[in-house]
């Protein structure tokens, strides 16, 4: 191993160590301010709950954030192995975009499914496709609903060989000149700088390398103005399942 | 009243799990590690037990097979509750019997108050 690569390797085992660490203090946190909201242990004022909930939000964008740079990480030491399962498709796809409701109320964004009706169980690493639709759907989410209300598309189009999830939205748009680079680390349009909306950068990056460890690929329609649709095609014989486990909660 | 153990080694955590989930009504019984954890397990027969992977001593993973080759305590419902999100990790956690796996960073304490009704069949309000 090249000294440039050992280095590396140390840099990416350093920021899995310090992000286990800071989940532990983080979860109490988010935990204790969960319960300072229960009216069991009193009631907070109007101005109480408000600075509670900028304290909230802080907090769990750092989890959010710590949870990419694991990933991150776990992609650049070759630690990510994936282990896929047996899976309702649509299901899963739904019980994903469940778990962004509260994102979706917050930017008052309309979240519709084109999801076929019957489908074969399919074999995904639920983990890391959960990761991926998660991410694109936050940033649909986020970056239609400036201004007005939002409408973001998930869909799902199965063919014999291989199953493709878009996701389209009526937000800002992407400028060409930027959409070959928005899959790299750390990288941020300028549009999406100016209108404030929250991102390290890392979401985008995570998709594309965890995309390409499944063997799939990603493709980006966009136009400033109007939106953007992401469309992930991933092969149905590509991955292997483990038979016989059961599905994974989170 | 049903009876929840919860072995956990951060004090903060343990203390919040018990907080609410007394609030919910049910009664709660804390070990620090695997060992105490697996021994009041035997002694109390809690009805479900939250459990923490990395701790001194006897960490998680260890007591969870203790709890799974035991005629007394097999058949207990358990929750992992961790920071470890490996999908290894939970795999091997759900293959050695576990019921659930929870990343404790991503999930509110709501979120395990529900999965704890829901396994135990309590009614969720």
């Amino acid at each position: 191993m090249t000294k440039e690569k050992e280095i590396d390797k140390a840099k990416s085992e350093f920021v899995s160590l310090a992000s286990h660490q800071l989940r532990t203090p983080l979860t109490a946190i988010n935990w204790y301010i969960e319960m300072l909201q229960d009216k069991d242990v009193g009631v907070l004022n109007d101005k109480q709950k408000e600075y509670f909930l900028e304290i909230y939000k802080g907090s769990r964008r750092m989890v959010d954030l710590l949870n990419d740079l694991l990933n991150v990480s776990r992609l650049e030491t070759g630690r990510l192995k994936i282990e896929p399962v047996p899976t309702d498709l649509k299901a899963f796809i739904q019980e994903v975009c469940k778990e962004l409701q509260p994102l979706v109320l917050e930017m008052g964004c309309h979240l519709l499914f084109k999801l076929p009706e019957k489908l074969p169980e399919v074999n995904v690493d639920q983990v890391l496709l959960r990761q991926v639709i998660s991410n694109l759907l936050t940033n649909a989410i986020q970056y239609s609903s400036v201004g007005k209300a939002g409408q973001v598309i998930v869909s799902l189009a199965v063919s014999p060989k291989e199953y493709t999830i878009s996701v389209k939205d009526n937000g800002i748009g992407i400028p060409k000149e930027v959409q070959g680079r928005i899959f790299e680390k750390f990288f941020r349009a300028d549009n999406a700088h100016e209108i404030m909306v929250d991102g390290n950068g890392l979401g985008l990056y995570l998709v594309k390398q965890i995309i390409d460890a499944f063997g799939g690929s990603i493709r980006l329609d966009s136009e400033v103005g109007k939106g953007s649709i992401f469309y992930v095609t991933i092969s149905l014989s590509g991955m292997k399942a483990k038979v016989g486990q059961k599905g994974l909660e989170k | 009243m049903k009876k929840i153990l919860i072995v956990e080694d951060e004090i903060p955590l343990l203390k919040a799990l018990a907080d609410r989930l007394t609030r919910e009504g049910f009664s709660t019984l804390e070990a620090k590690d695997g060992l105490v954890g697996l021994n009041v397990a035997l002694e109390e027969h809690p009805d479900l037990i939250l459990l923490d992977i990395i701790m001194p001593g006897m960490d998680g993973m260890e007591m969870l097979e203790k709890l799974k080759v035991n005629p007394l305590s097999k058949n207990i419902p358990v929750i992992l509750l961790s920071n470890l999100g490996d999908t290894s990790k939970i795999l091997e956690g759900i293959e050695a019997g576990a019921e659930s796996y929870l990343i404790k960073a991503n999930v509110k304490l709501e979120d395990v108050v529900k999965i704890v009704k829901e396994k135990l069949g309590v009614n969720i309000a």
